[in-house]
């Protein structure tokens, strides 16, 4: 098993995948986070990374072909009586691989002279809708990572000069102090942060207005401390991928190449995160198909979330949805398991 | 019949792909790894944007700062365009015609009023659109409608304290004394606060 | 050596689609013995082969076949960018041979020597390194042979193992052969190739019956 392992994780490298990956983190971690050259952002350093699975997904496509080209599949139909050596150890081959990129992407944060983010927050606008002067209700665009908050910049010249301070209730009956002169900062409560939405009441004839296109939610940045751990949830995410990806080659039999397509244009799909609103507007048959797609499948984009606004979904994944979302891949590797009797 | 199934599963796995492909194609979402050519994008779009800092290039400035938020949602690189093109570029230091120091500031403003609702932290936004409409444009345009907008994005600016990142007791505490001043008042008040703020800026700078 | 027969055959019928391609057959091979199936271009030599080593089902007639079978191809496919000696590697890796008894150590061990003994047998150690590619197409036969005889099989299937083999090669196959004593051998070629030397038992595809 374990010349299988390093045989296909030798394949899956070619004779420059070590050097091109050690020259791609360098330069994603100069391009993120150089004093002078770079973006300063984790979320795009994590962008930069996982591009090291999508490779890894490709590759393993082609290889498969390559050696199902070569005879393999005789050869493991007539040396392994169970089959499931072949597909796990390529399984194995990938995960590692996978993982090695991942953890390799940690070294130049340690060893160059890098300016890292830390902990810190980001801003979102806010979509408010002014139901009467009783309601505010803000559309957050799904779930929220926990630790948001809405900061309102609220209108108090309509009001008596004399009330400075006021209660804002949300529907729950929850109060907090509004102050003349200060933003406001309502802490998202957890049924608030599952729902994306929030509505919240000011004090009856108060004569409070909200600044509507100055309401934004804060959303807490992580610092790359925890970039292990959100690299850890694109494993999550791509792993299961890849149980598929050898399912469809293996026990569906198509072109590895073609399986790996599929697979990538699944992982986007469930990677994506439609705007709340394309629901309510009038769609194409295109986009509304798409959008039936995504909601059959798991939500765990929050695992794949990279790029500079990766903190709106970080931590948004539930874990029903990514047990599922393991389950599927777990069934989809004993699928790559299981050999079909022959024709 | 048991020949035919693989056949027909390729053929089922090819039309999904074909379908996704062409969505991705007519950009209905996005694909995985999208985000990292997003990124190199916008490091790029910021690369430009110095560039067009230091030839002057005040358009460009305005437009890599405004690509650089639409593929980032980081506003600093636009908020500092329209500081320069509405604030500095109409500025006297510049030695302009009139006419062009006042086609700046309401460059500058407009730029300000158009991004104000996807600025992340759109407060500074507004104390910058507040000194360009009533220090640069209105002595310029002699326009009632500048300094009316000035002070009305001046009051926005109080009412926030200045911003999470920026509150300041003094700004809160001014917006409450702007409360209790009487409504005819309150116009007066407010720029005797804009002009204070700018000496003190100006005090500031000399230091 | 076993009293039981290694591979057996009774009645055995093959078809292709709905054409009968050969058959009734029948044959019995022990431990240590050497069959001959030979017969002319199309009497089904080449279906024989696959339905003994299960890549596709008799259409009637009772099989007996071992689990660990070695097959050596007419026509052979190689990962031609590997070199013999990781594509051995990663062949013992797939298993075939009795893994149930013994410690990793042991069964490291046990490959590596199986590993040498393979390319000593064949011939082959002065290329083991070499990628397959690169080798001629009487290397690559030899290959095929030693690839087939690796992990012990219990029976070594060989379709027309004379192809492309200098007289260096076909003495290293008869060496190999001589060295199998617990394993069956079952040759497969056309009549009057000279293989007839190689094995005493020959199943004529015409006549069917040994």
């Amino acid at each position: 098993m374990k010349f299988l392992v390093l045989g296909f994780a030798r394949e899956m490298l070619g004779r420059w995948g070590l050097l091109l990956l050690t020259a791609a983190i360098f330069t994603a971690a100069q391009l993120s986070f150089d004093a002078q050259l770079g973006d300063a952002s984790l979320g795009s350093y994590l962008a930069y990374i996982s591009l090291w699975a999508v490779v890894l997904l490709f590759r393993c496509g082609w290889v498969l072909q390559r050696r199902r080209a070569a005879g393999w599949p005789l050869e493991e139909q007539l040396r392994d009586p169970h089959g499931y050596r072949a597909p796990l150890a390529e399984f194995l081959a990938c995960a590692l691989l996978m993982a090695f990129g991942f953890l390799a992407a940690l070294v130049p944060l340690g060893t160059l002279p890098l300016e890292l983010p830390q902990d810190d927050v980001a801003l979102y606008p806010v979509r408010c809708q002014i139901e009467n002067d009783q309601t505010w209700v803000f559309e957050l665009e799904g779930r929220v990572p926990s630790g948001s908050e809405l900061l309102l910049t609220i209108d108090w010249s309509a009001g008596s000069p004399a009330k400075q301070e006021l209660p804002i209730t949300n529907h729950a009956g929850n109060a907090h102090n509004a102050t003349a002169g200060e933003i406001f900062h309502w802490p998202l409560s957890p049924a608030e942060l599952a729902a994306g939405r929030v509505s919240l009441s000011p004090p009856m004839g108060a004569g409070l207005r909200v600044f509507q296109p100055l309401a934004r939610l804060q959303v807490p940045r992580p610092g790359v401390h925890l970039l292990l751990r959100l690299l850890g949830a694109q494993l999550l995410f791509f792993l299961p991928l890849l149980a598929l990806l050898l399912a469809l080659a293996r026990f569906g039999r198509i072109h590895a190449s073609l399986a790996a397509w599929a697979v990538f244009c699944l992982g986007s799909l469930v990677a994506y995160r439609p705007p709340p609103r394309l629901a309510d507007a009038g769609l194409g048959l295109l986009a509304k198909t798409v959008l039936l797609c995504k909601q059959a499948l798991p939500a765990v984009e929050g695992l794949a979330t990279s790029g500079h606004r990766f903190e709106r979904l970080v931590g948004t994944t539930t874990l029903p949805a990514i047990a599922l979302w393991l389950m599927l891949g777990t069934l989809a590797l004993l699928l790559a398991c299981k050999r079909r009797k022959p024709r | 019949m048991n020949a035919i199934k693989p056949h027909i599963f390729t053929l089922v796995v090819a039309i999904w792909v074909g379908f996704v492909s062409l969505c991705l194609l007519l950009q209905t979402f996005t694909p995985l790894g999208s985000e990292a050519t997003n990124s190199a994008r916008s490091w790029w779009t910021a690369r430009r944007f110095q560039q067009a800092d230091a030839e002057q290039d005040l358009l460009g400035l305005r437009d890599f700062g405004a690509a650089y938020l639409s593929r980032t949602g980081d506003g600093t690189l636009l908020d500092f365009a329209i500081y320069q093109i509405g604030f500095s570029a109409s500025g006297p230091s510049m030695f302009r015609h009139p006419s062009d120091a006042l086609d700046w500031a309401l460059i500058g403003s407009e730029a300000g009023d158009s991004y104000l609702s996807v600025l992340p932290a759109p407060w500074p936004t507004l104390q910058t659109q507040a000194h360009i409409l009533v220090e640069r444009a209105f002595p310029l345009s002699h326009n009632p409608a500048h300094l009316a907008n000035g002070l009305e994005a001046l009051s926005q600016w109080m009412a926030s304290g200045g911003g999470p990142n920026q509150a300041s007791s003094l700004t809160s505490a001014g917006y409450r004394e702007f409360l209790a001043t009487a409504l005819d008042d309150r116009p007066t008040y407010l720029l005797l606060r804009l002009s204070g703020e700018s000496a003190l800026e100006s005090h500031e700078s000399d230091r | 050596m076993s009293a039981n027969p290694i591979l057996q055959f009774e009645q055995l019928v093959l078809s292709r689609g709905k054409q009968r391609v050969a058959g009734p057959l029948d044959l019995s091979l022990m431990a240590g013995e050497r069959g001959l199936v030979s017969g002319a271009n199309g009497s089904g030599k080449t279906t024989l082969v696959l339905a003994i080593a299960g890549l596709i089902k008799p259409t009637s007639g009772r099989l007996e076949r071992p689990a660990r079978i070695g097959l050596v191809p007419q026509e052979p496919d190689f990962p031609l960018h590997l070199s013999c000696h990781s594509y051995f590697q990663q062949l013992l890796g797939l298993g075939g041979r009795d893994h149930s008894s013994g410690s990793t150590t042991n069964k490291s061990t046990s490959s590596n020597q199986q590993l040498s003994q393979a390319l000593q047998l064949f011939g082959l150690e002065d290329v083991a390194k070499r990628p397959i590619g690169e080798l001629s197409r009487g290397w690559r036969q030899r290959l095929n042979l030693a690839r087939g005889w690796l992990s012990e099989p219990s029976l070594l299937i060989l379709d027309e193992p004379q192809t492309a083999l200098d007289p260096d090669g076909m003495a290293a196959l008869t060496a190999a052969l001589a060295s199998l004593r617990q394993t069956a051998v079952l040759i497969v070629a056309p009549a009057g190739v000279g293989c007839q030397n190689l094995a005493p038992l020959v199943l004529d595809l015409s006549g069917g019956r040994v």
